[in-house]
């Protein structure tokens, strides 16, 4: 899938706790903040106003979170990406 | 057989933030890695590492990341108890990198060295521009207006 494709954030959330058990995230004025085993991602878009429960998420970030997470492999193979 | 293009970057961008009872001055001298797809731009973060930004062209990806950027600077302020505490916050952000990225960034600067990539349009920098942040409590003096460094390719 091309960078630009998206994926929903509540698969965003069964990646995470498929690949990064334990992970937490905390919602912020401007960002999703996500932290596991010591990394920190603190750039997750809350996606467009009005659809933040389910926002659609640009693979571009997705896949920056999971390298900086540790979980690259996994997270791709989760998501199919 | 991916066909996606790499392009190294040295991004230099000053921004001012304002937290509880303290206004800093935030300059980060840092680096990222543009890729080229069908579709449009993305800009991954080396130095910092955890951050992306994309768009329809090079600029306005660029402009989608030092925007990103500055939500997380801002988000930063916000939980920051006191000016040090937002400090530590922001050296520990441009800090963390991941090695893939680290490692693509130089595999794209040694073919730009090489003369099999170019970047038509952007300013070239040869000289190693060193990774840096700095986080000052701003005295709110005129002289604290500094021009940004901007993007270039990393040559």
């Amino acid at each position: 899938m091309s960078s630009f494709g998206t994926v929903g954030l509540k698969r965003i959330w069964d990646m995470l706790e498929h690949c990064a058990p334990g992970f937490e995230k905390k919602k912020t004025t401007h960002n999703w903040r996500v932290t596991w085993n010591g990394n920190c991602f603190p750039s997750l878009p809350l996606g467009p106003h009005g659809k933040r429960d389910n926002a659609e998420i640009q693979v571009g970030h997705i896949k920056k979170m999971a390298r900086t997470l540790g979980i690259y492999d996994c997270a791709l193979a989760f998501l199919d990406l | 057989m991916s066909t996606t293009m790499r392009y190294p970057l040295f991004c230099g961008f000053r921004e001012v933030v304002v937290g509880r009872k303290f206004a800093a001055g935030v300059e980060l001298n840092g680096r990222a890695l543009a890729e080229k797809e069908q579709g449009g731009w993305w800009l991954y973060g080396v130095n910092p590492g955890a951050i992306a930004g994309s768009g329809m062209d090079l600029s306005a990806a660029v402009a989608d990341f030092r925007l990103r950027l500055k939500g997380v600077l801002f988000d930063f302020a916000a939980d920051a108890d006191d000016f040090e505490c937002f400090r530590k916050e922001v050296l520990a952000f441009f800090k963390s990198s991941d090695a893939e990225t680290e490692a693509e960034w130089q595999a794209a600067r040694d073919l730009v060295r090489a003369g099999k990539v170019d970047l038509k349009g952007m300013r070239k920098e040869k000289a190693e521009r060193p990774r840096s942040a700095r986080v000052v409590l701003l005295k709110l003096a005129p002289q604290e207006n500094v021009l940004d460094k901007g993007a270039s390719l990393a040559a």
